[in-house]
This record gives C-alpha cells, sequence and structure tokens, in this order.
C-alpha cells in the first residue's frame, strides 16, 4: 500500500516534471519574445474585431432580423432570402449591370493602357514620354467624387462644355442630357472610368515591354521587320501574360464589383442601367431596414466573386498546361 | 535601330507624338477648365464660352469658400485625418511587418494565414455597418481612424522590404541587448525610409480622397464633414445662380457651378503637389507588392 502510494507519487510527480519540462520551452519562448507578441497581438486582435467579427453577421441573411432585436432571437428562415433575391427583378437588373459594366470596363481600359504603353515605348523623346506618364496618371490620384463632379460638370445639358461645343460645331440642335438617357450610361461610365484608369494602368505593360530582351529586336530588323510586325510579333506576345494574368485577377469583380462610381454617377432618371448590386444591397439594407436581404445580397457577391476566381484559376492551370 | 528614317517612319513618329499629346491634354484640361471657371465672375462664368483663360479674373470664389465655416471645418476635419491615419498606420503597419519579418518569432505563421484571409474575405457593408454602430463609433471622429488602420496589403509590402535588409544590423543589436521594441523605432525604421514613403503615401491619397465612411457613418453631424463629402453632396446640385449675402457691399451672385469647381480645385490641388515628385515611389510600392516570391 505504502509502497503503492510511493509509487504512485514518484509517478505522479515524474509526470509533472514530463509536463513542465514540456511546457517550459514554450513559456520560455514566450517570455523570451514577449516584446515581439506585445508589439503583434493588438494590432491582431484589431483585425479580428473589424475584419472576423462581421462575418458573424452572415448569419442574418438566413434569418429575420430586425434592428433592435437580438441575432440569437431572431428567427431561422433557411435560405428565404436568397430565393427571393433570385426572384427580385431590380436585383437581375443590377446583376446585368454589373456584368455589362465591368466587362466594357475591363475590355476598353485593358485596350487603352496597352495602346498608351505601346506607343509611348515606340518613341524617342524620353522628356516627353515622362511628360505625357506623369500628366495621365493624374486622374488615377484623384477622388472618384472629383471625377464625378468633373463630368457632372462638362456633361452638363445647361451650359458644359461638352453640349457648349457639340452646339457650335452644330452636330446637336439643343443641349443633350447624357445623363438623362438611361441607355447611354453604360457608355458614358465607361469613358469616365478608362480616362481615369488607362495613364496608371499602362505603368505594368511599360514595365513588361522595358523588360524585352533587346536582342529580339535585333534579329527581327536583320529579318527585315517593320514597326508594326514588331508590335506584332515581339511586343504583343511578351506582354500577353500580364495582360492574362490581370484579366485574370478582375474576373473576379465581374460578376460584382463596382460601387463607387455608378453611385456617384448615377441619378434616379438612369438608375436602371446605373443602379449595381451594392447600391441595391445599401438601398435595400440601410436605407430601406431590411438588414438580412441586404446582408444576403452582400454574401451573395462574396460567394460569386470567389466561385469565379477558383473557375478561372482551374482554366488558367490548363490553360498552362497545355501551353507547355 | 538605324539613325536615319525614312519620310514616312518620320511622319508616322510625328503622328504618334500627336495622338499622345491629345492623349495627355484630354487627361489635364478638364482640371484646366475647372480652374478657369473657379478663377471667374460667377455671373460672367455662367454665360459660358470660358476655354482656355478666365475673361473676368477673380479670387472671390476662392474667399467665398475659405470664409463658410462649413467648408472650413471640412477642410480641417480631411487635413487631420489624413495626417492622423498616415502616422498611425504606417507605424502600425511597420510594426506588425517588423514582427512578421523575424523568422524566430513564434505565431508568424498563423498571423500571416489570417492576414491572407482577410485579403479575400470580407464581412460585407451590412455586417462591418452594425458593428460600428455595436461599438459606439457612429458620429465619432475614430471612425475615420480606427477600422481602417491596418491593411494586410502593406503590410506584406513593408515585411518584403524587411526582410531584405541586412540580418546582422538586427543581430548586433540584440547582442547589444536591445529588445525589439527599439529596435523597431531606432534602427528599422530609419531606414526604411523608401518603403514608409510609398506606404505613406498610399495611406494618405487613400484618407484624403474618401467620403464613404462619411456618408455613411457620420452624415447625422455636420462638424464632422470632410471635404469629398462636401463636394459629394454637390454633384447633383443643379446649376441655378441664387443671391446670398457675401457679408461685403449687397449681394453677391454664387451658384453651385462656381462652388463646385473652386472646390473640385482645393481639393485636388494637394495631390498636384504631391504626385509627381513621389510617383517612382508609387511604381516602385506597386512592384515591391507583385515580386513577393
Amino acid at each position: 500500500m505504502e509502497t503503492n502510494a510511493a509509487s504512485n507519487a514518484e509517478s505522479v510527480q515524474t509526470v509533472h516534471h514530463a509536463a513542465s519540462a514540456r511546457k517550459s520551452p514554450l513559456w520560455t519562448r514566450i517570455k523570451k519574445q514577449q516584446v515581439l507578441l506585445w508589439m503583434s497581438v493588438p494590432i491582431m486582435l484589431h483585425l479580428v474585431l473589424f475584419q472576423f467579427v462581421p462575418l458573424w453577421g452572415w448569419l442574418m441573411a438566413f434569418k429575420d432580423y430586425h434592428i433592435g432585436q437580438s441575432l440569437w432571437k431572431a428567427d431561422w428562415v433557411g435560405f428565404k432570402h436568397f430565393r427571393t433575391l433570385l426572384g427580385h427583378d431590380e436585383f437581375l437588373q443590377a446583376l446585368r449591370n454589373n456584368f455589362a459594366m465591368n466587362s466594357m470596363q475591363l475590355i476598353l481600359g485593358t485596350l487603352s493602357s496597352i495602346a498608351l504603353a505601346v506607343v509611348l515605348s515606340e518613341l524617342r523623346s524620353k522628356s516627353f514620354v515622362r511628360i505625357v506618364q506623369t500628366m495621365t496618371y493624374l486622374p488615377h490620384f484623384v477622388s472618384m467624387v472629383v471625377v464625378a463632379n468633373i463630368f457632372v460638370m462638362l456633361l452638363s445639358p445647361d451650359g458644359g462644355l461638352i453640349n457648349d461645343l457639340l452646339l457650335k460645331l452644330g452636330w446637336i440642335d439643343e443641349s443633350v442630357f447624357f445623363f438623362g438617357k438611361p441607355t447611354w450610361f453604360w457608355v458614358i461610365h465607361t469613358l469616365i472610368l478608362t480616362w481615369k484608369g488607362f495613364g496608371w494602368g499602362a505603368i505594368i505593360y511599360l514595365a513588361s515591354i522595358a523588360g524585352i530582351n533587346p536582342s529580339l529586336y535585333d534579329a527581327a530588323m536583320v529579318d527585315g521587320a517593320n514597326r508594326w510586325q514588331k508590335v506584332k510579333y515581339i511586343i504583343v506576345p511578351s506582354i500577353m501574360p500580364t495582360v492574362i494574368l490581370l484579366t485574370i485577377l478582375s474576373i473576379g469583380g465581374l460578376m460584382t464589383g463596382g460601387f463607387e462610381s455608378q453611385f456617384l454617377l448615377g441619378n434616379v432618371i438612369n438608375a436602371d442601367y446605373s443602379q449595381v448590386i451594392s447600391i441595391l444591397s445599401l438601398r435595400l439594407g440601410l436605407n430601406a431596414g431590411d438588414f438580412s436581404f441586404g446582408t444576403a445580397v452582400g454574401i451573395f457577391n462574396s460567394v460569386v466573386s470567389i466561385t469565379l476566381v477558383l473557375i478561372v484559376n482551374a482554366i488558367a492551370k490548363r490553360y498552362q498546361a497545355n501551353l507547355f | 535601330m538605324p539613325l536615319h528614317r525614312s519620310a514616312g517612319e518620320r511622319t508616322f513618329d510625328a503622328a504618334l507624338y500627336a495622338l499622345l499629346a491629345v492623349a495627355a491634354f484630354t487627361t489635364v484640361y478638364p482640371f484646366i477648365y475647372l480652374l478657369i471657371i473657379s478663377l471667374n465672375e460667377t455671373s460672367d462664368a455662367l454665360k459660358g464660352g470660358l476655354y482656355f483663360w478666365p475673361r473676368k479674373f477673380t479670387l472671390e470664389n476662392y474667399a467665398y469658400v475659405f470664409q463658410k465655416d462649413t467648408l472650413l471645418r471640412a477642410s480641417m476635419n480631411s487635413v487631420l485625418r489624413t495626417v492622423i491615419q498616415t502616422v498611425l498606420s504606417v507605424f502600425a503597419c511597420g510594426m506588425l511587418a517588423y514582427v512578421l519579418s523575424r523568422k524566430h518569432f513564434m505565431l508568424r505563421r498563423f498571423f500571416i494565414l489570417m492576414l491572407i484571409v482577410t485579403m479575400y474575405v470580407s464581412g460585407g457593408l451590412i455586417p462591418t455597418y452594425l458593428l460600428i454602430k455595436n461599438l459606439h463609433l457612429m458620429n465619432t471622429f475614430a471612425v475615420y481612424i480606427v477600422p481602417g488602420l491596418v491593411s494586410a496589403f502593406y503590410i506584406f509590402v513593408m515585411r518584403t522590404f524587411f526582410e531584405q535588409l541586412p540580418d546582422g544590423l538586427v543581430e548586433s543589436a540584440y547582442i547589444d541587448g536591445a529588445n525589439d521594441f527599439r529596435i523597431y523605432t531606432q534602427i528599422i525604421l530609419p531606414v526604411s525610409l523608401p518603403v514608409l514613403a510609398t506606404i505613406a503615401l498610399y495611406v494618405a491619397v487613400g484618407e484624403w480622397n474618401s467620403w464613404f465612411d462619411n456618408y455613411l457613418y457620420n452624415s447625422r453631424n455636420e462638424k464632422l464633414a470632410v471635404l469629398q463629402y462636401e463636394l459629394q453632396k454637390m454633384i447633383q446640385v443643379v446649376e441655378t445662380a441664387q443671391p446670398e449675402d457675401g457679408g461685403g457691399d449687397g449681394p453677391r451672385v454664387i451658384s453651385p457651378l462656381t462652388i463646385k469647381s473652386t472646390l473640385t480645385i482645393l481639393v485636388t490641388v494637394p495631390i498636384l503637389l504631391v504626385y509627381p515628385f513621389l510617383q517612382k515611389y508609387f511604381v516602385k510600392g506597386l512592384t515591391l507588392g507583385s515580386m513577393k516570391d
């Protein structure tokens, strides 16, 4: 009995000893790295609060939640809000607007940036190139609010510069209210965003053009290639990987991206063509107080964009596999 | 490249130069146009026909903006949020980036994983709105600073830079008995000016340009309005001239057209002053972010 107890005590002691032996390096490591921990843990907690805690709110989309109520007590309704969503006329319209404007912007934006980069790389006067680049960057840095203000003013039917010019040239007989023509909105929006981004977008293409091996040009010259052929057979193929990569990156936002520009440029008259999903979510969710529905729209956004990214990634992988 | 170009090639070159000149002009002219309107007398500007030079030069519009309490306060708020956020955000992002650049740090992988997740998943508008509401951050100045204090992208850019610094820098400081916080503030920060400038600019431009948090969280408290928000409220305002008491001799005409142009120029000037000199930092930041592996 006694020996048993003793051996028990002994074994307890060894277990305890082993545990402390396993534990103590951790404890010493914590103590040793305490400054690093102090420097990082509060920031990570901040991140958890503002990035991860809101995910908890996704529950709202599966419940009938009203403001002032506790999220716990709200009734579960399953996919009710998602079903309403997919049968919602305004939602389908917004989805169409999203897709139309994002794809138009993707195509025109990419083409104009490539064109600018190719032309810039063709010119010899480096100071001219630098000046043009600096000037075309500018709209990228100013806010969308400023850009929207500028174009609403320029396109204004009463005294706007564009109407003024068109009248003087005799191309139109009376002022046109550009933002009052719903079907024009997609085109106007695309042109404005392209104006804002084409200079900045050219940087990355200029970088890939600068990285082309000069011996390729020499070889082309020996073969008697003209400038157009050099662009077609050397420059375009060498920036293709960049074009594909950037296109892949932007496809995630193709169905759901966009908010600020449409929100600022849109008005009541062109709402049928300017309202995108995020605006709908803001309007129905916050302004009308239907939090559950608004959150469902938000979740739809995330799920669709992540799915698109995964699909495109899979396609890109297969494409590359075929390539090599 | 051949020294002599044929006549055809030279014409082609000239066409390219002309094309680029047109592109550059189209990008910059709208700003010049607003500048001209803002420097012209309001009643005269409303007659139209101003293209390259103010017809009746005046600084009245700027004087008007600066004496209007709401706009003056909005400018102060904009400057304040930009300065405070730039300092705090660069310091905080840099601090986490430094910790994550220490290879022996015990939670390094876990923290990096969490940061990557935040780059792909977000709660969305309404859950975030409710969080801000529950934290009682609505109608406070803090809502401009606190929620957006750190961003995974900036942290990764800075970490990449710190990892490229020579190891000996930190090792020798350890041997001298300095702790990590001292190493970060007194050794790492002073040698990292290029990356600090890059991030500071990203943050500053973003802060200066933001209006949506104001619209969403602080629209009930006029005193917290920022310039971009004041401008945003004017976008859809119809352009009619209205007499307003100028405080001086008699009513003077002021119109949304001139106020908008003046405000737009005022909001753009700080960016205009900063970006040409520091664009190389932006470009550097762009490539730094993409050269992670």
